[in-house]
């Protein structure tokens, strides 16, 4: 009998006198009342009292006793008198009721004081005798793993946990013994062993979330497979492990409720097994909280980055890029530039761009001196690039040079850089990058690119001599370029453009021999049209335009394609080789080249056949071909050759012309019945043009054809002949909605050019209707600002582009912009072919310059155009009264008399305001004559 | 039995969010009410002095047992009925019927009994029918009374509902005609029915949780705006939250029937990055994300998915979803050729044949599956018995 029950007997002085029923009710009571210590010696006294006895009835009434003394030394932590207590039991009852418990706890007697080997042969022998409920078996099944465990044995842990698994009644137990067969084949890496268990990992109780061991386990799990280069895997792992943060927060609250459940398991009707279980799990909780908070590091970081590189690598870029963004938040700063610039890579990736700009943004921002900071930006700007987003190309590369100077890939930042601004037709700027690559990196491989574009810069700004220049040099110091070919033919071109005609024709001439099938042979073949053309070979030129034509790689663009047509055209005409031309534009319409001109080809048949004195013909061949094209109201070339048919018809004899008209009236008459109102339309506009028509029928077609409904189906020249006769006729209303239709559908002709001119003037003019500063006023300004804009920028050439500019200029000193004023004056003086209007711009200049109180830089501009313009009389007195007064403004008076006597000394000016006002300031500044 | 502390039962929640979810739930289950003026037995679409009038109303239940606590003790009882305030005892000895202010109690046990093991075992083999019958009988009579703080109900219910929604959509995947449709809808009404009781367990994630599944349900009855209606009711959560996951997740379902495959690819690739620990989602959003790759055209990703999927969800209904349109992919050959390497993979990137890879386990997949022998439940048996031989 163990020392510490004799002690007991020894201090309980009732006993004597006790009945054996008061004992038995008090062991009873203290047993079920949870005190197992306090029952324990009256079980014993009663063993010693009745234990022995013959009686069967007392054998029974002893069974539970015997049992309940050995569970009073187990629940007291005396495993080995527990052990011996039990196989007392077993002895006495080998049948008895509670003989398959007591085979459990004698092995968890013997597991709990170390015996393990001992305990699982024990547990097996008691799996052997019985079969168990599952709630029990489960609890076998986990001590024997917990056996092999204690000694670090996974493998042979396995076999138990499995079972246990299978035999778990609630989802905790499963799940523990999910957790920890996981954990076991985590150890060895028997992945396929571990996924039946990943439902049960990543439910909200399972071991998982809180259990050291499996969550490092899994580390060194996913750690090893990397190693390995099995990545997919070792991301699939790695994915398994459970934050730091959670596990600890998580042990912690499931610690508090597993002392929660264990006070209330003691307090309610004994289930030994299940305090037992519950204790042993406290002890576990215990453990791994104590373990991750003095063994574990928190690995937080580091996992979110590995699984977020997993994503990345496995081309998840969309998860990546959100779980990199993340660690840059949350990650410290030892992850969070390289986690901000692996998510650019990421969002780099997929759509939408945006996300991936607004990240390099970010980096940039943030970390300009940053590791990734070359690679980022240069992946950014090549993004860009890939976009052919040029303007972004050129302020993302300028910024970039300008933060790193001695950017990584500074070369292939200049080259972008220098390819977007030849993109922007940006030349100049183009040679300085491409200049400035081959000065600081003449090693680069970009080398031959850099001569090659910035020699293409050089002709598109046309300096062909730097061209030649630079593509002789490029085909010399890189024999194999790429660009090799290409600049051979630019070679070519420029020897053209310089007109030295032989050295060109014989470059080109040797690029069609070298590389007939080439996509530049009809181009090369073209510029030999031109050369001939050039010298008088006129055969020779048509010979080559018609080949390039009808080159069988078809590569000529249409306005090369065209080009050659209407030179080849051109040339015939000039040479009076009618019949050759009309066989040329007939073969010319029926090659149906897409977006050719059909029209234009018409025209020159016409041509030719008046030349060949088929004047009925050309007129009939014109009419029949502008019913032809006519249903189309887009084909801008129908009025051209309408326009061309009345110069025929005046040409003709009265008969011959009185045939014609009656020709275009039948037509209208079938236009209307066939219900073609386009074609209705342009042959009424016709009639204006009609020999005999009076003023008052003149009228009444002209209503006819300017109605607002009619807009839908006007062609251009009718849409004009709208617009014009509704700002004759001050309809207000149908000259705006037929100016709005002419730029809608014929938005880059010069039909829509006039109209955007009428309708900026038309709202400058409101504007000054209305009062200053006003939004009204400010609307209207923009939308001339806005027509005159694509005015100048589309038909920049043009004259219309100068008086845009002029106009321009004039809104922005209207609006108080003398910055952007000046800009637009300066651009018409820019240009030799507006001469005539720089007396305007320079007046506009002064204006702005007086605008900004810069007086004397003022007065320098009018005093340029009376000493350029003088024959301009009007503008000239203007300019010398202004001038004089800029000069007083800027305290200047000696300078400013001197003007004024100048001015009135002329006496041309006399007829001007200017010259009395000049005479008033001249008496105000004491320097009357 | 002591009472369960708020703490314990609110563990799905790794940030405290009791508050948010009590707001949440409360507004989500006002308006579904509103909306489904049958859902509820207390509450309807009536007139604010019906509604007072309900207040005060006393709704009968079944007799159900229970131990209630409250700051000043604990006692049991049977209840049979509540209002919107109290809950109604079973008359007394003396004829008296006691009535339990709600806010008073702050925990309550059921007396919940059904078959564990039998559900455990139905859940891990995904019978799902066998698993609803035990629960639902154990469950279904607390149903009223799952807004009392702290009752151990309340989390199985959701169990239950989780069940019978991961039922219903088994049920729609294989839906071949209108009658398995129809079929359908009512697996996910029932089911949306369960989660309207867990809904009103706000004093713990139980109730936002709810609300959210519900949100999944009314999808599968075709009621995406209704669907759209609540979740913009409830607070979009941060990651951490419990309720992540399921936001995210719905947000992407309707995505996908509403709004076009880019925007519910970023909602389930939320989901599936900030909510990798629950199995309630991510092998959900990890399923939409593969549905996405493939319609916004990267076969590739789509087919990594499911094979993915397939492989980390063994024998269950998600990998079976994942195998038929792994399959699917493989037949049509999208993914036959090679795909391009870039620069960056080819350094470091995962480089392995996955054709190949796919292909082996759709080969395995036909393979009938090893038998294995099943636990099964018993009574004790002691094999030495003389009565053990026989």
């Amino acid at each position: 009998m163990p020392m510490l029950l004799l002690l007991a007997l020894a201090a309980m002085p009732l006993r004597g006198q006790e009945t054996v029923a008061k004992i038995r009710e008090s062991a009873f009571r203290h047993y079920t009342g949870g005190q197992f210590a306090e029952a324990l010696p009256y079980f014993e006294q009663l063993i010693e009292i009745q234990g022995s006895s013959q009686s069967s009835q007392v054998q029974a009434g002893m069974e539970r006793v015997f049992f309940n003394a050995a569970m009073c030394q187990f629940l007291t932590g005396n495993f080995t008198a527990a052990g011996t207590a039990f196989v007392r039991y077993n002895k006495k009852y080998p049948r008895g009721t509670y003989l398959h418990e007591s085979y459990v706890y004698i092995a968890d007697a013997q597991r709990f004081s170390g015996q393990l080997n001992q305990a699982i042969k024990s547990y097996e022998a008691a799996l052997r005798r019985f079969t168990y409920p599952v709630d029990l078996r489960t609890d076998i099944y986990s001590a024997i793993a917990r056996c092999y465990l204690a000694e670090g044995d996974w493998s042979r842990a396995r076999e138990p946990l499995h079972k246990a698994f299978e035999s778990a009644p609630d989802s905790l137990r499963r799940g523990r013994a999910a957790t920890l067969l996981a954990t076991a084949y985590l150890k060895t890496l028997e992945l396929d062993q571990i996924y039946p268990m990943v439902p049960y990992l990543l439910t909200r109780n399972s071991l998982a979330t809180r259990s050291i061991a499996f969550n490092m386990a899994a580390i060194e799990a996913g750690d090893e497979l990397f190693q390995e280069e099995r990545y997919r895997e070792a991301f699939w792992i790695h994915r398994l492990v459970y934050p730091y943060d959670e596990v600890q927060a998580r042990t912690e609250i499931f610690l508090e409720e597993l002392q929660r459940m264990v006070t209330e398991a003691q307090q309610s009707v004994p289930d030994p097994r299940r305090i037992m279980r519950l204790q042993e799990w406290v002890a576990d909780t215990e453990a791994e909280l104590q373990a991750l908070s003095e063994q574990v590091e928190n690995y937080d970081p580091d996992l979110h980055y590995r699984i977020a590189r997993g994503y990345m690598e496995a081309r998840r870029y969309r998860e990546g890029c959100h779980l990199f963004l993340y660690l840059n938040r949350t990650g410290g700063e030892a992850h969070a530039e390289e986690a901000l610039y692996l998510a650019f890579i990421c969002a780099a990736n997929v759509p939408p761009r945006s996300r991936a700009y607004g990240i390099a943004r970010r980096y940039m921002d943030v970390y300009p001196g940053g590791e990734w900071y070359d690679a980022l930006t240069l992946t950014a700007g090549q993004m860009y690039a890939g976009e052919t987003n040029w303007t972004e190309v050129i302020r993302h590369f300028s910024e970039v040079l300008q933060v790193k100077p001695g950017h990584q890939a500074a070369a292939e930042c200049l080259y972008l850089l220098g390819y977007a601004h030849f993109m922007e037709e940006q030349f100049e700027q183009t040679r300085v990058r491409m200049l400035d690559l081959q000065r600081r990196f003449p090693e680069s491989d970009l080398m031959d690119d850099a001569l090659y574009w910035s020699a293409m810069a050089a002709i598109f700004a046309g300096d062909f001599s730097t061209g030649a220049r630079e593509f002789e040099d490029l085909l010399k110091r890189f024999p194999d370029t790429l660009y090799g070919i290409d600049a051979a033919y630019r070679l070519g071109v420029c020897h053209y453009a310089l007109g030295d005609f032989d050295r060109a024709e014989q470059q080109l001439a040797t690029f069609q021999l070298k590389h007939p099938d080439h996509a530049l042979a009809p181009e090369a073949q073209m510029t030999r049209g031109d050369i001939a053309g050039a010298v008088g070979r006129i055969d020779d030129a048509i010979r080559h335009y018609q080949a390039a034509m009808n080159a069988p790689t078809n590569n000529l663009n249409i306005e090369q394609f065209n080009h050659c047509a209407f030179q080849a055209g051109q040339i015939l005409y000039d040479h009076e080789r009618y019949a050759d031309l009309r066989a040329h534009f007939q073969r010319y319409l029926a090659m149906e080249r897409e977006e050719s001109n059909p029209p234009l080809a018409i025209y020159w048949i016409g041509r030719a056949m008046w030349q060949m004195n088929e004047h009925n013909g050309a007129v009939r061949f014109y009419r029949d071909a502008a019913i032809k094209y006519g249903r189309d109201r887009l084909a801008v070339g129908v009025d051209m050759i309408l326009d061309e048919w009345v110069a025929a018809t005046r040409k003709l004899s009265p008969d011959e012309a009185a045939v014609a008209w009656k020709d275009i009236e039948m037509t209208i008459r079938a236009a209307r019945d066939s219900g073609d109102r386009v074609a209705q339309l342009r042959f009424q506009r016709l009639l204006l043009y009609h020999p005999d028509l009076k003023p008052s029928g003149r009228e009444r077609l002209l209503d006819l054809i300017c109605t607002s409904s009619n807009i839908p189906y006007a062609s251009p020249a009718v849409l004009e002949t709208m617009l014009a006769t509704a700002r004759e006729r001050k309809q207000d209303e149908l000259a705006v909605r037929t100016a709005r239709a002419v730029i809608a559908d014929f938005t880059e002709t010069d039909y829509a050019l006039d109209a955007r001119m009428f309708l900026a003037q038309r709202a400058i003019e409101l504007a000054r209707g209305e009062p200053a500063g006003s939004t009204r006023t400010q609307g209207l300004f923009e939308e001339a600002i806005g027509h005159l804009d694509v005015i100048r920028n589309v038909f920049a050439t043009s004259g219309e582009a100068a008086e845009a500019l002029l106009t321009l200029g004039e809104v922005y000193t209207l609006l108080n912009k003398p910055d952007e004023a000046d800009q637009c004056f300066k651009d018409v003086l820019g240009v030799r072919e507006w001469r005539n209007l720089w007396p305007r711009a320079l007046m506009g200049r002064g204006a702005s310059a007086e605008a900004k109180r810069e007086w004397i830089r003022a007065s320098a501009f009018y005093e340029r155009i009376y000493v350029l313009y003088i024959g301009h009389r009007e503008i000239a007195a203007q300019a010398y009264y202004k001038r004089a007064l800029c000069l007083h403004r800027g305290y200047e008076n000696t300078k400013a008399i001197e003007t004024l006597k100048a001015m009135l000394a002329n006496h041309d000016f006399e007829a001007f305001p200017e010259y009395g006002k000049a005479r008033q300031l001249l008496a105000r500044l004491g320097g009357a004559q | 039995m002591m009472p369960p502390t708020p703490s314990a039962r609110n563990h799905s929640s790794r940030r405290p969010a009791a508050g948010r979810a009590t707001t949440a739930a409360a507004v989500a289950t006002a308006l579904l009410l509103a909306a489904l003026p049958c859902r509820s037995q207390t509450a309807g679409t009536r007139t604010a002095g019906a509604r007072a009038a309900a207040g005060t109303r006393i709704v009968s239940t079944g007799p159900v047992k229970v131990r209630l606590w409250s700051e000043k003790g604990k006692w049991d009882a049977v209840l049979v009925g509540r209002t919107e305030t109290h809950v109604q005892g079973a008359p007394d000895a003396s004829g008296g019927a006691p009535r339990h202010e709600i806010a008073q109690i702050t925990g309550a046990a059921f007396p919940i009994e059904y078959n564990r093991f039998e559900v455990m075992r139905a859940l891990h083999h995904q019978d799902w029918a066998t698993a609803i019958r035990l629960q639902y009988k154990a469950y279904e009579p607390y149903f009223p009374y799952l807004d009392l703080p702290n009752n151990n109900a309340a989390e199985g219910a959701l169990e239950l509902g989780t069940t019978m929604l991961r039922a219903a959509t088994r049920s729609q995947r294989e839906a071949a005609g209108e009658a398995d449709r129809e079929r359908t809808r009512k697996q996910f009404e029932s089911a949306y029915a369960v989660f309207q009781h867990c809904s009103k367990a706000t004093w713990s994630s139980v109730g936002l949780l709810g609300s959210l599944k519900g949100c999944r349900c009314l999808i599968g009855m075709g009621k995406t705006r209704a669907a759209w209606f609540e979740l913009r009711s409830l607070e979009e959560p941060v990651p951490g939250d419990a309720a992540y996951g399921h936001y995210w997740l719905i947000q992407a379902e309707l995505h996908m029937l509403t709004n076009g495959y880019a925007s519910a690819m970023e909602a389930s690739v939320k989901s599936l990055c900030f909510e990798n620990k629950d199995v309630e989602t991510f092998p959900d959003a990890l399923l939409i994300s593969a549905r996405c790759y493939e319609a916004l055209g990267e076969p590739y990703r789509a087919r990594d998915v499911y094979y993915e999927v397939a492989r980390l969800f063994p024998r269950t209904d998600w990998s079976a979803a994942a195998t038929a349109r792994l399959r699917a992919i493989m037949d049509s050959g999208v993914t036959r050729e090679a795909e391009a390497t870039t620069v960056e993979s080819a350094f470091l990137g995962i480089d392995e044949d996955m054709n190949a890879l796919v292909r082996a386990y759709l080969a395995d997949q036909k393979k009938p599956p090893a038998a294995t022998e099943e636990e099964t439940e018993s009574a004790v048996v002691d094999r030495e018995a003389p009565a053990a031989g026989r």
